[in-house]
This record gives structure tokens, C-alpha cells and sequence, in this order.
């Protein structure tokens, strides 16, 4: 499983590959997921044996936590994808935009005036032409000022007191909104399969988390854009790409290969803000330990259940990361199999600048 | 070909350009040397407007291009570019690397563009090296392959930025023989370089600049053997020694 792109077909021969390896292939991973298992078996039994854990209890009402957890992820998966599209902007205008108003001392730079273009094109393309011109200009400071307030606010104050604004403010708004927007929100949690609560509070819950991910998903995207090295956009450039074609074909690849860690990070830190949702009623991991753990008296049972499968979803998402990474890994650049932790290249040891040139 | 014609370029405070003018013929080869910080690098991106002059103008044959109306792609798309640091896509393999530019700028069929761009990695001796990608390449590889890059557009105009500045010893004659074959095939080339063994051979002209401005522009013998301007043969001592 070396770099080189991320293919469908790629996935879909890595995955049948692993299958297909069994045991001895993966001996390594098997031993850490073993150790990790065991040791937590370990531990619960001889509490279980001293009379702390009522282990038949936990084994009778693991399966109801799948509901919640489930809960949890859609929200999680929602929200970070919503966000992500919403932080892709901020990102941009963040690392670029204070290079266009920044006001350069010297001469301008030569434009070409009304009068001129009204010579070249007539009037009504000048008008398009110059007033996109002067509206880009324009626009620029303000969406900064706000991509960077709106950054600011997110990270600076907690997700509680957050997700508290955004509830009241839900609650308040939800029943002035048309009714195919309510009817898509409750449609979509019917998709879902979601437990039968108000959908105003997956609505609220689900807002709290993508407005709180899109700040911080937009720094991760904007240190992302800022590390292209600017001589890759002056190639496009000199080759004679334009601005949205070099984004979409050169910046963007090269920083989402570099953002993957950070928005894992960014990805696990969610589902856990998730589990704040309880407070707004929302039925998630969370909401469920406090109904094992009060109403049915177990609450060590309830909430060692619980953050048991918080730790099942994030490992598995982890190692889905890991893999993606050593997928992205562009021959050569970096350290190789960082990702992996354990895992070995086996056949071809990746070359590496100036020696894979002597031969 | 090229008409360079009283430009002028300012950063901030700064006047890098202070009324260049230059003239190369097709199929010459004009070389470009001086001291760093003379403006040179400057003047080749203003040529083919990744920096847009303050004042002045260029022309590549009968086109002013730094009319405002001209599209800064469609200049670029004829004027091939070659820098320093060879800045190829990191991403993207060296096969890539060419075939970006016919696909996504020239339109060309993905069969038909990765035919032509095997055939440019060949003539720069890179035929092996198609899937590799640019950190797998020493640095002599992938300035060949940035050469290949910007051949493929089939440019009337090559510009080197110092194209062999960033190399080992070893890998400099690889890059300059490169560069030597494709002004013997008829290239029009614009060369700032350092490399006089290069610039004696293969230049039909050779211009100093300093501070901004040509000081002297002449044939390379006429610069490198007899300069008649002071900081020209203080500069060529320096640099012949």
C-alpha cells in the first residue's frame, strides 16, 4: 500500500489485497488492536470480579447503544461535510485576500478605465467587465473582516455556550422557516432512521456543530492553501492556466494531502463536541449513558460503555485517515510510512532524490 | 520576435526596471547576465506578465501584449518558461507534469496529449522516467522535465530564469546540453544565466544589466572579451576568474 493516488480501483485492490492477507499480513495491527482489546477486557473482568461492574448488565444493553451512537456519526459526518464545503471559502479568502487590499505603496497597478473598455467592447461587456472589477475590489475587505471575525468567534468561546445560542435561536427561527426547508430537515433525520424526537433539536444540534467546524476547518484549509509553494502557481501560470483551473488543479490537491491529519483531528474532536448535544435533548451516546446510568442505576457501567464506543468509532476513523495518508504520499517527498506507524513497504524501498538519479 | 520597449517596474518603493529596451530576432538566443538584484529575473516576467510593467511595452511579433485587452493566458500559452527553481507539480508525475498544460490549456485528447508529451521527455532524454514523480528526480531530471513542460506548448518564445542556478556541478552540463540542442534546432531563447561557457557558445547576443538597466549589449565576444562599460568588466572579471 505505497503513495501514488487515490484511485477507486486503487481502494478496491488495497481493500481485496487485505482481505486476502489474513493474519499473517497484518500481525501487526492485529497484535495493537489485540493488546488494546484485551487489555480493556482484561480490566472491566476484574472489575467485574470485585464487584464494581455488573458485566451482565453491559453485555445485556451494549446493543442499545448502537442507536445513539449512530446519532451521533450522522450528525458528525453531516456537519463536517456541510462545513467543510462552507470552510473551503473561508479558507481561500483567509490566506489570499489580504495580498488584494493590502495597499502596495508605489504606482498602481495599470487598468483598463470605463472609457477604454467602452472603446474595446461597447458598453454593456465594459460594464460587466469594469463593474465586476470594482465589485471584486470592493468585496474583498469586507469578507475578509468577516471570514476573520467569524474565525475568531468560533475558536474563542466554548462549543457549550455555542450550542446554547444556536438552540434559541433554532428553536425561536425553525417555525418561520418555509415549509420545504422544514420539510427537508425532518426528511432527512426520517432518512436517517433517527429515534422520533422534534427535529428542531437534531435541527439546532446539527447547526451548533457546523457552524463550530467551519471555523475551525477553515484555518486547517487556510495553513493548508498558504503551504503551496508559490513558484507551483507561478508554473500554472507561465503554462497559461487561470485562477480557478490552477486552484482546482494544483493548489487544492497539493494542500488537501497535507490538511488530512489536521482534519482528522478536526473530525474526532466533533464527534466528541457531539456528545454535548445531550444538553439540548439531542439522543446521542451521551444522551443514552444518562439513561442507563440514572434511570437504570449503572452509571460505571454506562458511561465505561459509552466511552468504549467512542473509542471504537475514532480508532476506526484514525486508521481510515492513516491508510488515505499513505494512499496521498507523493513518492520521494517526506519521511516514508510516517502514517502507517508500523507498517512496512515491503518490495521496492521507495527511492529517493539524488540517488535514484545516479542510476 | 520580442519587443521590449522602455518598461519600467516598481515594487513599492523600489524601481527594478528603469527603461528596459530589447529586441530579439527569431531563432536568436540573447543571453542576459549581471549581478543579482539587476532586474533580470524581472524582466523575463514581464515579458510573459506574471508581472505586469508599470510603464512601457512588449511586443512578441506584431502583438502589443501588454495592451490591457490581451488576456495574460493568451500570451503565457505562446511563451514558454523555465525557472530557477524548477518549480514542476508536486503532485503529478513527470508525464503529468507536460501533460497539464496540453490537456487543460491547449484542450488537446488525453491519448493525443500523452503521446506528445512522451515525445518531449524523450527529447530531453527523460524517456524512462515518465511515471517518477519530481522528488524521485534529481534536480538536473526535473529541470529537464520543466524544459519538456514548457516545449510541449509548442512556444515561440523560450524564457530561462538562471535555469541552472540551483544544480549541483554535476547535473549542470545535462540541463545546458538540453538547452544548446534546442537553440541549434531554431529556438528563440532568452537566457539569464551565469553560465558564460554556455553564453559564449550558443549566445547571438549577450546584454549586461545593472540596476535596472541594459548597460551594454553587444555579441559575446564583443561583451566577454572587450566590454566597454566599467561595471560590465568589473562584473565579467569577477565572474571569468
Amino acid at each position: 500500500m505505497g503513495g501514488g493516488g487515490l484511485t477507486l480501483t486503487g481502494i478496491a485492490r488495497d481493500a481485496v489485497a487485505f482481505l486476502r492477507g489474513g493474519l499473517r499480513a497484518h500481525w501487526r495491527s492485529v497484535v495493537g488492536l489485540v493488546g488494546l482489546l484485551g487489555f480493556g477486557a482484561l480490566i472491566t473482568f476484574l472489575l467485574g470480579q470485585v464487584g464494581v461492574l455488573d458485566l451482565p448488565f453491559i453485555a445485556r444493553r451494549w446493543d442499545s447503544l448502537w442507536i445513539f451512537a449512530w446519532v451521533g456519526v450522522g450528525l458528525t459526518l453531516t456537519s463536517f461535510f456541510l462545513g467543510f464545503a462552507f470552510a473551503t471559502p473561508i479558507g481561500l479568502v483567509r490566506a489570499y485576500a489580504s495580498g488584494v487590499f493590502t495597499r502596495r505603496k508605489g504606482r498602481p497597478a495599470a487598468v483598463v478605465s470605463f472609457a477604454r473598455a467602452r472603446e474595446l467592447y461597447g458598453t454593456p461587456k465594459a460594464v460587466r467587465v469594469v463593474g465586476a472589477r470594482v465589485l471584486r475590489k470592493a468585496l474583498v475587505a469586507p469578507a475578509y473582516a468577516f471570514a476573520t471575525g467569524y474565525v475568531e468567534g468560533i475558536r474563542g468561546t466554548p462549543f457549550y455556550v455555542q450550542m446554547w445560542l444556536v438552540f434559541f435561536f433554532a428553536i425561536l427561527a425553525y417555525p418561520a422557516l418555509p415549509g420545504w426547508v422544514q420539510g427537508g430537515v425532518a426528511g432527512y433525520f426520517n432518512f436517517l432512521r433517527y429515534p422520533r424526537i422534534p427535529e428542531e433539536f437534531y435541527f439546532a444540534g446539527l447547526l451548533a456543530l457546523t457552524l463550530n467546524t467551519i471555523g475551525y476547518q477553515g484555518e486547517v484549509l487556510r495553513a493548508g492553501f498558504q503551504s503551496v509553494d508559490q513558484g507551483q502557481i507561478d508554473a500554472a501560470k507561465a503554462l497559461g492556466m487561470r485562477g480557478l483551473r490552477i486552484f482546482r488543479r494544483i493548489t487544492l490537491p497539493q494542500a488537501l494531502r497535507l490538511v488530512i491529519l489536521p482534519l482528522t483531528n478536526e473530525w474526532i474532536s466533533l464527534l466528541k463536541a457531539s456528545s454535548i448535544l445531550s444538553a439540548i435533548a439531542v439522543t446521542e451516546l451521551m444522551f443514552q449513558s444518562k439513561q442507563l446510568g440514572v434511570n437504570e442505576g449503572h452509571p460505571f457501567e454506562a458511561f465505561l460503555m459509552v466511552a468504549g464506543m467512542y473509542l471504537l468509532i475514532n480508532v476506526t476513523v484514525g486508521k481510515t485517515a492513516a491508510y488515505l495518508e499513505r494512499k496521498t504520499r507523493i513518492p520521494g517527498l517526506g519521511i516514508p510510512g510516517t502514517a502507517s506507524g508500523t507498517r512496512r513497504v515491503r518490495g521496492r524501498v521507495p527511492s529517493r532524490g539524488r540517488e535514484a538519479a545516479k542510476n | 520576435m520580442i519587443r521590449v520597449r522602455g518598461v519600467h517596474k516598481y515594487f513599492g518603493d523600489l524601481h527594478v526596471l528603469r527603461g528596459i529596451d530589447l529586441d530579439v530576432e527569431k531563432q536568436d538566443v540573447l543571453c542576459v547576465i549581471g549581478p543579482s538584484g539587476s532586474g533580470k529575473s524581472t524582466l523575463l516576467r514581464c515579458i510573459n506578465l506574471l508581472v505586469r510593467p508599470d510603464a512601457g511595452d512588449v511586443f512578441l511579433e506584431d502583438v502589443r501584449v501588454t495592451a490591457p485587452e490581451i488576456k495574460p493566458e493568451w500570451v503565457r500559452q505562446r511563451i514558454g518558461m523555465v525557472f530557477q527553481s524548477f518549480n514542476l507539480f508536486t503532485h503529478l508525475t513527470a508525464l503529468k507534469n507536460v501533460t497539464i498544460g496540453l490537456t487543460h490549456v491547449k484542450k488537446m485528447g488525453k491519448q493525443e496529449a500523452i503521446l506528445k508529451a512522451r515525445r518531449e521527455l524523450e527529447r530531453v532524454g527523460l524517456g524512462n522516467k515518465l511515471d517518477a514523480y519530481p522528488a524521485e528526480l534529481s534536480g538536473g531530471q526535473q529541470q529537464r522535465v520543466a524544459i519538456a513542460r514548457a516545449l510541449a506548448m509548442d512556444p515561440k518564445v523560450m524564457l530561462f530564469d538562471e535555469p541552472t542556478s540551483a544544480l549541483d556541478p554535476e547535473f549542470i552540463r545535462e540541463v545546458l546540453d538540453v538547452m544548446a540542442k534546442l537553440a541549434n534546432e531554431g529556438m528563440t531563447m532568452i537566457v539569464v544565466t551565469h553560465e558564460m561557457g554556455f553564453a559564449k557558445e550558443v549566445a547571438d547576443a549577450i546584454v549586461f544589466m545593472d540596476h535596472g538597466q541594459v548597460l551594454e549589449r553587444g555579441t559575446p565576444q564583443e561583451i566577454l572579451e572587450r566590454p566597454g562599460h566599467e561595471r560590465t568588466k568589473s562584473f565579467v572579471g569577477k565572474i571569468l576568474r
